[in-house]
């Protein structure tokens, strides 16, 4: 009885000692993660697309376990705040987040007005940011912590407007119209080298506001010098269906392209498949691709939905890099985190390989590229007709 | 930019299409605002109500006809329902009215939000056909849009000025406690006159989203046109918003196609200005007369 006693109480000693023994945490610890993103106003479809991205990545980690980092495993917790798609929701979000809720890590946003503000609190409190908003100024070298996890059309006009070029032998002017803000400057600007690197003659270009319901002056304007091509890059998929529609109605027969920009299901809606039928769109989804049929499945599960906005899967692989950084760091510190961020310079996402890239543009190479799809409307259906690989 | 004679020819038809548009946008504000003195900030909403309702019923099987009206009426309820139960109480302090309205503007929207989702939808009724006069183009949808908006135009001036129920409104708006001395009721023809304005409303917003495209936030766009359109034509002159409605309109098509679209936005704000500052009243407007 007494031998009996003394095993048990030997074995309950080993395993209360390997309990508090360093290398083993029983409870999982608490990880909180901040998001901004838009869900009033307009953008709350790419607002969604960083939340339910970041929520999906979160997911799969907690329920394998959590995320093992060092000796640590945590548990994955969010808590997101709505920017309302402007600066001043960006800004109070990220005082929010960083001095109330203490996060060190945010996801979003998806505006480039909320994150340039939001980036005046989370750059002097080094706290990292996956972001999306476009925008040359959104990465800098001065703004060593926000890392951009969706290309942009720096990384995709050039690509995007080569293929239009090669496959339109004949398409020889251009004409492009943008939205009036600071995203669509920038993009009016790189597409516009774009086309001229690919040889196109650039013969028109304009700028509309945001909210235009009416184009037919701006198209009057812009289809009156007779281009070959009219490309629409910047507008959102409301405004391209009906600047689609609308240029159709003016009697315009040449190609209109979408240099960027998702949302084809959606522009097709809006424009009508036969005003539609023939345009050339940037994506960064493919329906026909079994990678995205298999996470569009997941998404459905948990919101019941298959309408996913195609930023989501971006957002989906650019929070499963952060969280693979963290666990390779083997620390939640900050600084070692960001480091090894740094060191990573390609990864695999749900459709291929991935690069950090971004040094020679904006002088630091925080920028991530993915592969990308060009689509064509054929018989009033999105059809994948190229896949481009990130650039070696 | 020099126009050639083409280019202006379409640029006129743009402006009178649009302006045409915007006075159908404007025609149910005109009434809330004219007899009423109710700012009501809610208008836009009744506008993308109209629009979503009608999808919802297209949706549900009901052809495009059948589901405008069945949305005109459900909106124009709602009006009725909203005057007599929430706007009535606050109508003295203009203040707390237009308070309420920005509510049930945030109300709706966000309500729309959640129903619809954030994405743009459109109705699956759509006119292709483009007619065309010389070099002359003119979108068919648009022409409806057009014919429709005279039509309403026209029914709504001839109700105001022929029926007994028209009249009644037009006594309210020159002097409630006397028009009520003399038998008007107004808690029958307030309630009226707002299912009225947002059953206009519904029908402006049915009809034009097949030209435009549907969005929660849809409504903001015709409230700051029906503001320009009424203020410059004068509160509550329907003549007044007819003219201002192709004022603007032509006015925003030449400076958008000569100058570009930031200019073309403040173009009605300038003219408004100007107009205000030579006529307070408005182009049309005898203090709040309606008619």
């Amino acid at each position: 009885m007494l031998r009996r006693t003394a095993v048990v109480g030997l074995m309950s000693l080993c395993i209360l000692s390997a309990l508090a023994a360093p290398g083993y945490s029983a409870e999982p610890k608490d990880l909180k993660i901040g998001i901004i993103c838009t869900l009033s106003g307009p953008g709350v479809s790419w607002g969604l697309a960083v939340k339910r991205g970041a929520e999906l990545a979160i997911d799969e980690v907690n329920q394998a376990g959590g995320l093992k980092v060092g000796n640590d495993v945590y548990k994955i917790t969010t808590i997101a705040y709505d920017d309302q798609f402007s600066g001043k929701g960006g800004v109070a979000a990220a005082n929010r987040l960083v001095f109330e809720d203490k996060v060190k890590f945010i996801i979003g946003t998806n505006s480039a007005a909320s994150v340039i503000a939001a980036q005046e609190v989370t750059e002097p409190n080094h706290v990292i940011v996956m972001t999306d908003g476009y925008g040359a100024k959104v990465l800098s070298p001065n703004k060593p912590y926000t890392f951009r996890v969706t290309p942009t059309t720096t990384e995709f006009a050039i690509p995007m407007t080569a293929w239009v070029a090669k496959n339109h032998p004949n398409a020889k002017t251009v004409a492009v119209v943008s939205p009036n803000d600071e995203a669509g400057w920038d993009i009016q600007q790189i597409v516009i080298k774009g086309y001229e690197a690919a040889g196109v003659k650039v013969i028109h270009h304009d700028f509309y506001e945001r909210g235009t319901k009416d184009f037919f002056p701006l198209l009057t304007r812009a289809l009156g010098t007779r281009p070959d091509i009219l490309d629409i890059d910047g507008s959102n998929p409301g405004e391209a269906g009906v600047l689609i529609r609308q240029a159709r109605q003016l009697g315009f027969k040449g190609l209109i392209v979408k240099t960027g920009g998702p949302g084809v299901e959606e522009i097709v809606r809006v424009a009508g498949t036969g005003a539609a039928e023939g345009f050339v769109f940037y994506s960064p989804v493919s329906l026909e691709d079994p990678a995205y049929k298999k996470f569009l499945d997941t998404y459905e599960a948990k919101y019941g939905t298959r309408e996913a906005d195609p930023l989501t899967p971006l957002f989906y692989d650019g929070t499963k890099l952060l969280l693979s950084a963290m666990k390779k760091a083997g620390t939640l510190d900050v600084e070692a985190v960001k480091k090894t961020l740094e060191g990573i310079k390609e990864f695999q996402g749900l459709f291929g390989k991935n690069v950090l890239t971004g040094k020679d543009v904006y002088g630091i190479a925080h920028q991530v590229d993915a592969p990308f799809y060009i689509g064509r409307i054929i018989n009033g259906q999105p059809t994948t007709v190229a896949k481009i690989e990130v650039a070696k | 930019m020099l126009l050639s004679l083409p280019m202006i020819m379409q640029v006129v038809t743009n402006g009178l299409c649009m302006g045409l548009t915007y006075v159908l946008m404007a025609l149910g504000f005109t009434v809330v605002f004219g007899i009423m003195g109710v700012v009501n900030y809610a208008h836009g909403e009744f506008y993308m109500l109209g629009a979503f309702l009608c999808l919802t019923f297209m949706t549900l099987g009901a052809p495009y006809p059948l589901a405008l009206a069945l949305a005109v009426i459900a909106v124009a309820c709602l009006g009725a329902l909203l005057e007599r139960y929430l706007v009535d109480r606050f109508r003295s302090d203009l203040r707390t009215c237009m308070i309420v309205c920005l509510g049930l503007s945030t109300v709706f929207k966000n309500s729309a939000l959640v129903l619809w989702g954030a994405q743009d939808r459109s109705l699956p009724f759509r006119i292709d056909s483009v007619l065309s006069i010389g070099s002359l183009i003119f979108p068919a949808d648009r022409l409806v849009v057009v014919a429709a908006s005279v039509a309403l135009l026209v029914g709504f001036n001839l109700f105001l000025k022929r029926t007994r129920q028209g009249l009644a409104i037009r006594a309210m708006a020159q002097d409630v406690e006397v028009a009520s001395a003399f038998g008007v009721r107004p808690s029958s023809v307030l309630p009226l006159a707002f299912a009225i304005s947002a059953g206009l409303a519904a029908v402006a917003g049915g009809l034009i989203s097949p030209v435009f495209s549907l969005s929660y936030d849809m409504g903001s766009f015709p409230l700051m046109k029906s503001f320009i359109v009424v203020i410059l034509g004068g509160l509550g002159s329907i003549p007044g918003a007819l003219v201002a409605g192709v004022i603007i309109g032509l006015a925003e098509s030449f400076a958008s196609t000569m100058f570009g679209g930031s200019v073309s936005d403040i173009i009605g704000f300038v003219i408004t200005g100007v107009v205000l500052i030579l006529k307070p009243s408005g182009l049309f407007g005898k203090s709040s007369r309606l008619g």
